[in-house]
């Protein structure tokens, strides 16, 4: 191979591992989509039923490219895809933070995790209702 | 030489297939009637009420630096950590002002001894005999035949929220724990002694509003900067030494409009202290109440959680509380007690600041000469 041909390579070897790095850091927000679904893997909305007719409804987020609000939205998108109607009620009773740990001590605020109650009110919800994973 | 390496990754392997159990341990029906009615021994807390923040570490990005690159990153770790940490000390001085940490063990004495049954003969079951308090720190150690309560209580990063955690145990060389798990192969030694009985019950205080920040605010912000950052003669950190540099930082961050939550723990960790501790002594009430309650509700209960389990609401009281028992991971089989309608995500750092009164009471009792628990 002549110099050229080196040099070429060289290029594309290099474009290769830049468009391989650009690529590795391309952002997705959040998929509004069950936990542990293909769509959102770790992330995204579970529920389950409660014993007095409820569900208990959990969203969780990552820490990086979510936000607060982004959290209490997938949450009450959650709550009108069950009941069918938005005169629901609810009660937030968990929004947490974890720790993340980096380095040796170093911590930041991890996953957003949102988690609370939702009474459809006048609408039975059964066990067969509940979102279970695909 | 080759069996010994084998041998070890061998073993390396199979530590790490060991299946996971929860914490939690729970009694049986034999066991449960074995202990009956036992005292309850309070670990003193130490700490009182300590603030929560976020300790910033940047040591590794400085070490492939050498001594350089180490000295660089500690003196940027320093002045990332200097506002922080003090502001949280300076919240938990506040807090120490109106609930020492005599009053905190007091509290708590107090409630469990509202659980003792002095009937004869005791109901059936685990009842509380007796209440007394020891000092961990002096007299280190398990007590045997004993309910061991060791308590924590945490403000969040901004002051909203305070966090009480019971981590409660019970060890008796006459009643040994068996685990309730089945395991592959031979069980693993952690789960082949140690407390008969042991889980935790976390109790979340109502959440503080956030306040807004307003150009007022912002200014009693800067004041309660610069205040905090005078030496003990009222003079301001003089220029070019690392106390100015940190304070001129926390003030640039208070001017950014921005209101981060060690920002908002200045104003909320009053709220705390005013009007001598009153919403601060009514959450420990509270607290207090569901910790007696749920831990003798759990000792008399066998339920075995487990790690893959769904998290049950237990109770909701009528102002919304809920209290849900934890229903998968490490934490199964533990209690959590919510207030109703949260809407601030709170947040628990990685250090916490301790008042200076209860660290000059720490160092004095580690002078001291220690006894072992009996």
């Amino acid at each position: 191979m002549g110099m050229r041909g080196r040099l070429r390579a060289t290029l594309l070897g290099s474009l290769a591992i830049g468009g391989l790095t650009l690529t590795g850091c391309t952002v997705k927000p959040p998929a509004y989509a069950m936990i542990g679904s293909k769509e959102g893997g770790i992330y995204g909305y579970a529920d389950t039923v409660t014993p007095d007719g409820g569900r208990l409804v959990r969203v969780v987020l990552p820490a990086t490219f979510a936000t607060p609000q982004m959290a209490h939205d997938f949450w009450d998108r959650r709550a009108l895809e069950i009941c069918g109607h938005a005169d629901y009620r609810k009660n937030i009773f968990a929004a947490y933070r974890p720790t993340l740990r980096y380095d040796h001590y170093g911590g930041r605020p991890g996953d957003f995790n949102l988690e609370g109650l939702l009474y459809c009110d006048g609408q039975t919800v059964t066990a067969a209702d509940s979102a279970q994973p695909d | 030489m080759r069996v010994v390496i084998c041998a070890i990754a061998a073993l390396s392997v199979a530590a790490c297939a060991t299946t996971p159990v929860p914490n939690m341990r729970p009694l049986n029906e034999a066991q449960i009637a074995a202990i009956g009615p036992t005292r309850v021994v309070i670990a003193e807390s130490d700490h009182g009420v300590a603030k929560s923040w976020f300790m910033q570490d940047s040591s590794a990005a400085g070490a492939s630096y050498g001594l350089i690159g180490a000295l660089v990153t500690a003196t940027m770790d320093a002045i990332m950590n200097a506002a922080p940490s003090r502001r949280a000390r300076r919240a938990a001085d506040e807090i120490a002002e109106v609930m020492p940490v005599a009053e905190l063990n007091t509290s708590l004495t107090e409630q469990f001894r509202g659980q003792i049954v002095a009937t004869t003969p005791p109901p059936p079951g685990i009842v509380v005999s007796e209440v007394s308090t020891v000092r961990k720190l002096s007299t280190p150690g398990v007590i045997d035949d004993a309910v061991e309560v060791a308590t924590s209580y945490v403000l969040s990063e901004d002051a909203s929220t305070l966090r009480i955690v019971a981590a409660v145990t019970y060890q008796n060389a006459a009643v040994p724990y068996a685990t309730p798990y089945t395991f592959e192969g031979s069980v693993p030694k952690a789960e082949t002694m140690g407390p008969v009985y042991r889980n935790v019950f976390t109790y979340y205080s109502q959440q503080l509003p956030v306040p807004t920040l307003t150009p007022e605010l912002q200014a009693r912000l800067v004041e309660s900067i610069q205040d905090s950052a005078r030496d003990d003669a009222g003079v301001l950190p003089v220029e070019g030494t690392d106390a100015f540099k940190a304070m001129n930082k926390e003030l640039e961050q208070a001017r950014d409009g921005e209101f981060t939550k060690g920002e908002i723990a200045i104003f909320l960790a009053r709220e705390w202290a005013k009007d001598d501790g009153a919403l601060l002594k009514a959450e420990l009430d509270s607290a207090e109440a569901f910790i007696t309650r749920y831990v003798l509700l759990d000792m008399n209960q066998t339920a075995v959680p487990s790690f893959q389990g769904e998290t049950a609401l237990v109770e909701t009281l009528a102002d919304g509380r809920t209290i849900r028992r934890v229903g998968a991971g490490l934490d199964a089989g533990s209690y959590i007690s919510s207030p109703a309608n949260v809407s601030s995500f709170a947040t628990y750092g990685n250090a916490v600041g301790i008042a200076r009164i209860h660290e000059d009471r720490l160092r004095v009792l580690r002078q001291q000469p220690r006894t072992r628990a009996e």
